[in-house]
């Protein structure tokens, strides 16, 4: 058996080994009876793909795909995808959110190879924070998943895996340059330092910057701010052949960016963002032929954000502390079981518009999952977690269950099913940190901190046409229910009111989101995707005229993708279009719904021994959102607001770039 | 007394079984061999650990492909080997 301990994942967890979409037998992770195997290479280079294997309905963006466009950092890799929308926080940050089964990315579990990240204050640029040429592979999981690292996710997971310590390159370097000067630099190193390669490591760096501001739609305020980010990672893997393994690493961030007013003397938003981070695992085996073992995984994240936007400043830090204890028996061929213990607690330590607060919270649980395995054919996965969560000295109980069912009658039919109940304590500013780009006065319950819930239920149908994995059609129907949620409401001209869903007499939030998925390759080389999604978004607001259809959710979203990679993969061309609806807008807004508008992407790879080049262009339409800034004439005035964003804020943008790869020979 | 050569010029197919493990080695091997000299098409099977390459004679031949696996940290036998096309 090669690989011998799974660190801290349970059997719903999307580790990348389980995909099948970059197996590294050199590694740590089971053995792969679902993996994709007998992986031919061309599968390998697929840009993304549903893996046929999976207990839970998941899609897998490979290295390949996230090389078809810029994707300059996570926010920019999800273009391919309906399931994910990304939008722009603001008109000032340069911020991005995404968006999954129509509710905002709070809600989606950001796992760094299986550990959770981007949490409170490392969420609202969390997204901008991790290159996209750092990433191996992203896993979109829908739904609810494991409860092993917590009940956070609601409505599904995106599990980022890193470029690993054992991969066969001592030196990875990809530079790209904008028209509009963004510019983005990494250097990544991957070494394996003795004979028997128990000990490697890979070094992570990262340089970008945007360095001339643009107003391109002339009104006044930088397009995209100016911007500098410093970020470096260092991952250490030690392999013992006996079974034992430790994963640890450290991470820093420094960020600055200034976005605002053209004029010297303008309304200016400045922020400083900075991050130090430090993680391990490790595993044990436990009997000879390691089907019991345990594992430990901790976790400290300190993050520091320092930011104006223009009178109003908010200052804060939050330290996050991680721990995961973890027993695994699967000593039973269709018999698993994990057990587990686990904590996550964060301190806050906020300043906004010169008053302080000091906010601990804590959610400690212990849980269960049991696994039933016939076969291929049929997964019953049962999860309960039984969790305090502490906020304000009041001591919250919570039970979780959750459960997912996969079915596979034969070879071309996937059927899968799952629901349970999804927790997390809400951080009114940080989880909607656009609110600061508005002269708005901010009210109700801004620095509580209730307790949100919310159910998901939801199904998927996969027919792998003839039984190839690369030719399917999809379907997937997920529904969403808060029974506590914090809202957001944008009253008038002039007032931002914060309070939550159990305080309205019969309110309700809810989303319906039914999407498909095509994908076939006719000819080998060509792989044409089409998707669709249909989105139905409610949420009961006190000022939105009595009408229940939630403010800035797309209706729907159409992409439509081809890759043509020549016989040897030396020339690649991208294509991608997508359509995306319409909003609702807020009732104060002199308009009710946004357009419906294309975007278009393009890129030609060119592939030499060791080094690519490419170019292309994003937004190849040039569509904008009009006047993104309301009142952008006085931003001192009560009714600036640059938050009310729905579409794109770049016109055009055309880039090119390198990646050279040095691989390690004989 | 002059000496004529005969080449005969071909498009060719071998086999190599390796000692590739993962999608990481085809990938490694894919990203390498397929800039040899000579190469017009590459396919790598993790199962079966088959690497299959058609190589036109005139540039390059059997050795050099497998030195140029071997060269990647990976064993290379030939366990197959047919003339495809005639030039």
């Amino acid at each position: 058996m090669l690989a011998i301990i799974q660190l801290g994942l349970g059997a719903q967890s999307i580790t990348l080994a389980e995909q099948g979409a970059m197996p590294d037998t050199t590694g740590l992770y089971r053995d792969r009876e679902d993996s994709l195997s007998a992986t031919v290479l061309s599968a390998t280079r697929s840009g993304s793909y549903l893996p046929r294997g999976k207990d839970i309905r998941a899609e897998v963006i490979t290295a390949a795909g996230l090389c078809k466009m810029a994707c300059c950092n996570l926010a920019e890799s999800f273009e391919n995808s309906a399931s994910v929308t990304v939008g722009y926080s603001d008109a000032i940050t340069g911020a991005r959110q995404i968006r999954l089964l129509g509710q905002n990315g709070i809600y989606t579990q950001m796992l760094d190879e299986n550990r959770p990240v981007m949490r409170g204050l490392s969420a609202p640029f969390g997204l901008n924070y991790v290159p996209g040429q750092w990433l191996e592979s992203i896993q979109i999981a829908k739904g609810v998943t494991s409860v092993i690292n917590g009940v956070e996710s609601m409505t599904g997971q995106i599990n980022m895996e890193h470029r690993k310590p054992t991969d066969e390159k001592p030196l990875y370097i990809q530079a790209s340059v904008m028209n509009d000067t963004k510019t983005d630099l990494n250097v990544i190193s991957s070494l394996q330092l003795d004979e028997m390669e128990k000990w490697s490591t890979v070094i992570l760096g990262h340089v970008s910057g945007n360095f001339e501001a643009m107003d391109m739609n002339a009104d006044g305020f930088m397009d995209d701010p100016r911007q500098l980010q410093l970020n470096l990672s260092n991952r250490w893997l030690y392999f013992d052949p006996d079974g034992m393994q430790v994963r640890f690493g450290v991470r820093a961030i420094q960020d600055r960016r200034t976005g605002g007013q053209m004029a010297a003397d303008g309304w200016r938003s400045d922020i400083l963002n900075r991050s130090l981070g430090a993680y391990a695992k490790v595993g044990v085996p436990l009997n000879e032929d390691n089907t019991r073992n345990a594992a430990a995984v901790l976790d400290y994240t300190l993050q520091d954000m320092d930011s104006d936007f223009g009178p109003r400043v908010y200052d804060a830090r939050q330290h996050s502390a991680f721990i995961n204890l973890l027993y695994q028996d699967q000593s039973r061929e269709s018999h698993h079981f994990t057990l587990g213990l686990s904590a996550m607690y964060d301190l806050y330590d906020e300043t906004f518009q010169g008053t302080g607060s000091r906010t601990p919270l804590l959610d400690a649980g212990a849980f269960g999952e049991y696994t039933f395995r016939a076969e291929d054919k049929l997964s019953v996965i049962t999860g309960l977690r039984a969790d305090l969560f502490t906020a304000a000295g009041a001591t919250m109980p919570r039970i979780s269950p959750r459960l997912t069912v996969r079915w596979m009658p034969n070879e071309a039919i996937v059927l899968r099913a799952n629901g349970g109940r999804g927790l997390r304590f809400s951080t009114p500013l940080t989880d909607n940190l656009g609110v600061l780009s508005t002269g708005k006065l901010l009210t109700g319950e801004l620095t509580s901190h209730p307790l949100e819930d919310a159910w998901t239920f939801g199904g998927n149908a996969t027919w792998y046409i003839g039984g190839h994995s690369d030719h399917y059609l999809s379907l997937d129907v997920f529904h969403t229910g808060f029974s506590e949620q914090m809202l957001v409401d944008y009253t008038d001209d002039n007032r931002i009111c914060f309070y939550t869903l159990s305080s309205l007499d019969g309110g309700r939030s809810t989303t319906d989101n039914l999407q498909l998925d095509y994908s076939i390759t006719p000819v080998r080389g060509l792989t044409l995707t089409l998707t669709g999604r249909l989105t139905d978004a409610r949420q009961t607001l006190t000022y939105q005229g009595g009408s229940d259809i939630k403010p800035m959710t797309s209706l729907y979203k159409g992409v439509f993708n081809a890759q043509y990679a020549t016989r040897l993969q030396k020339w690649i061309f991208d294509f991608t279009a997508s359509v995306n609806g319409p909003c609702k807008m807020w009732a104060f807004m002199d308009y009710d719904r946004s357009p419906v508008y294309p975007l278009l992407y393009a890129q030609i790879t060119k592939r030499f021994k060791g080094f690519d080049i490419y170019a292309g262009g994003e937004n190849l339409t040039g569509f904008t959102q009009k006047n993104p800034i309301i009142g952008a004439d006085n931003p001192y005035a009560a009714g600036f607001d640059a938050s009310c964003i729905w579409g794109p804020l770049m016109g055009v943008r055309l880039y090119a770039g390198v990646r050279m790869t040095i691989w390690k020979m004989e | 007394m002059k000496k004529s050569l005969i080449i005969v010029l071909a498009i060719a197919q071998v086999v190599f079984v390796t000692s590739m493990h993962c999608d990481k080695c085809a990938l490694k091997i894919q990203d390498n061999v397929a800039f040899e000299k000579g190469v017009k098409d590459l396919s790598c099977d993790v199962e079966s650990k088959k690497v299959t390459v058609t190589f036109d004679t005139a540039k390059t031949d059997t050795i050099k492909l497998a030195k140029a696996i071997e060269k990647l940290g990976y064993s290379a036998k030939v366990v197959e080997y047919k003339e495809i096309k005639k030039k």
